[in-house]
């Protein structure tokens, strides 16, 4: 299995006080919506694009709305991530354990990880209903994937002279996995983690908009659906800064406990 | 009874093409024996010390502790790393306590023994850093101060002192010394260094290019307790050194020339 998130994301930057740093990124943010506000008002058909004072008075207009399609939202992708995070990491220490049931079980695994999400929410829709469930479920499922895969990772990645040495000073078999398994691949979980998250976000808001009552996923499929193409934008930033600040947050979280790991080998 | 009785030990490690490390080595080391092996690079040492020290099992022939087949590691026996073997997540201190966390050892004494082996290897004031942000001198000492810490019956040192600066290289060797001198333990010490080797063993063992056989076991009949650096100068230290380096050197060509 290849495909384990990057385990060292380096040092999270996106609010490191820097000046130069937030000069840069405001002119460029600055530059941005003028852009965009240009194209919107005089050069873009507005049902492609709306400007950002168009979308910013949609937003505060429709405030508590989009308050209820976030809340939702982050509701089904938490329980969602929380029971991936659950059978995951299980997963992932169990075949990690045992080499053998992971070598039968990898090929299944990576072909499931193979589906795209957008194939598989139609036939949980189908199970579960047009509910919270069936977005819940998509979540589970997917999320679950890269943390099985980094955990068995981290766990093949294991320094083998490590083990050694715990055993030389008397380690048994569970505390060779307490004080060394575990903590040496407690990087790749995070790292897992934080990818399920984003997997998790983005199931809940793959099957959203196939077929749902509410999210911000629906919010988006129905105003394009009916031409209102500002609350489209609307939605869409909301998506975005939902995605930035929980990876930038669970990033922060990650080097905060790795400290040792992030630092090696400066 | 010897204290460490190998006879006839081989290792295999088994692989498209199977290596031998070790060839029918048989060793005795007595209680309170100083022992140095040395031989060329890839020759079966750290092999050897990690088959003494339980880790790894032997294909063929037997290693005897105190009487008893070795059969897997023991606090009678306290290993330091060729590599160290440092857990990064720990800091020094919690490095160092590790083999009595292991045997749940009271906090109290466990920080007090860490204490005093970091003090013994001269890092006292770097018990909260990490081993990353050691030096490779730094790191190799910790090492050895955690194998210290359950106070073993036997030390195997695979090449301890390798990363040192030369200077701090001669305090340590002088340091072992006087542990040695002073608990009675029986060291086998891997070292490249001819000198070392000599300057602190009752015993040379040298090995044969790979597979590790041992080729010669040299007697070094220098007085105890001895000055690591003067006893260098000394017209019978030549004379050891001479007769090591003869043997080692046919060794270390032919292991050139495998490679
Ligand atoms: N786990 C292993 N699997 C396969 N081969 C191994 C393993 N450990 C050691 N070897 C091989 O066994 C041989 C002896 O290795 P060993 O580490 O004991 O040598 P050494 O004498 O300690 O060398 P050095 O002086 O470079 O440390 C080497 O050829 C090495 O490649
Ligand atoms: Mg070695």
């Amino acid at each position: 299995m290849t495909i384990a998130a990057t385990v060292r994301p380096g040092r999270p930057g996106l609010w490191r006080r820097d000046g130069a740093l937030y000069l840069w990124r405001g002119g460029l943010l600055v530059a941005i919506l003028a852009l965009w506000e240009l194209a919107g008002r005089y050069w873009v058909n507005p049902v492609f694009l709306s400007p950002p004072s168009v979308v910013a008075g949609r937003l505060v207009a429709m405030r508590a709305d989009l308050l209820r399609h976030t809340v939702i939202t982050l509701q089904e992708v938490l329980s969602g991530f929380a029971i991936a995070a659950a059978w995951g990491i299980l997963a992932g220490y169990v075949l990690g354990a045992n080499r053998t049931v992971e070598r039968v079980v990898e090929p299944f695994l990576a072909a499931f990880y193979a589906v795209p999400i957008i194939a598989i929410a139609p036939l949980l829709i189908l199970v579960f209903g047009l509910g919270t469930r069936s977005k819940v479920a998509t979540a589970a499922i997917y999320a679950g994937l890269p943390i099985v895969v980094n955990v068995v990772t981290g766990i093949k990645n294991v320094d083998g002279v490590l083990v050694k040495a715990v055993r030389s000073l008397g380690a048994g078999r569970a505390q060779i996995f307490l004080k060394v398994t575990l903590p040496a691949s407690l990087p790749y979980l995070l790292a897992g983690l934080r990818l399920g998250f984003t997997l998790a976000l983005i199931a809940v808001i793959v099957s959203q908009m196939l077929a749902a009552y509410a999210g911000l996923g629906w919010l988006v499929a129905y105003a394009a659906g009916t031409f209102r193409t500002p609350d489209l934008y609307v939605g869409l930033v909301a998506l975005g800064v939902l995605g930035m600040i929980a990876n930038e947050g669970l990033r922060r979280l990650e080097y905060r406990l790795m400290r040792w790991h992030y630092e090696r080998g400066r | 009874m010897s204290l460490i009785v190998v006879e006839g030990l081989t290792k295999v490690f088994p692989g498209p093409t199977d290596v031998v490390a070790l060839d029918g080595v048989s060793l005795t080391v007595e209680e309170g024996e100083f022992v140095s092996l040395i031989g060329p690079s890839g020759c079966g040492k750290s092999t050897l010390l990690h088959i003494l020290d339980g880790l790894e099992a032997a294909t063929a022939g037997r290693a005897l502790v105190a009487g008893r087949p070795v059969d897997g590691p023991g606090p009678d026996r306290g290993m330091v790393f060729q590599e160290y073997a440092l857990l990064p997540w720990r800091t020094v201190q919690a490095n160092v306590e590790l083999g009595l966390e292991l045997r749940h050892l009271p906090a109290a004494e466990r920080r007090r023994v860490a204490g005093d082996r970091l003090a013994l290897v001269g890092l006292q004031g770097f018990e909260g850093r990490y081993p990353h942000e050691l030096s490779g001198g730094m790191r190799q000492r910790v090492s050895i101060a955690r194998a210290l810490a359950l106070q073993p019956q036997i030390l195997l040192m695979d090449e301890p002192f390798a990363n040192l600066d030369a200077q701090t290289r001669l305090l340590l060797e002088e340091e072992l010394l006087a542990i040695w001198q002073r608990t009675g333990q029986t060291v086998l010490f891997v070292t490249h260094d001819l000198a070392e080797a000599i300057a602190m063993a009752d015993r040379v063992v040298i090995f044969t290019a790979r597979p590790g056989r041992i080729k010669d076991v040299v007697r070094v009949p220098l007085p105890r307790p001895r000055d690591v650096v003067r006893v260098r100068t000394t017209p019978e230290f030549a004379r050891v050194y001479d007769h090591v380096w003869t043997q080692l050197r046919d060794e270390v060509l032919k292991s050139r020339e495998v490679a």
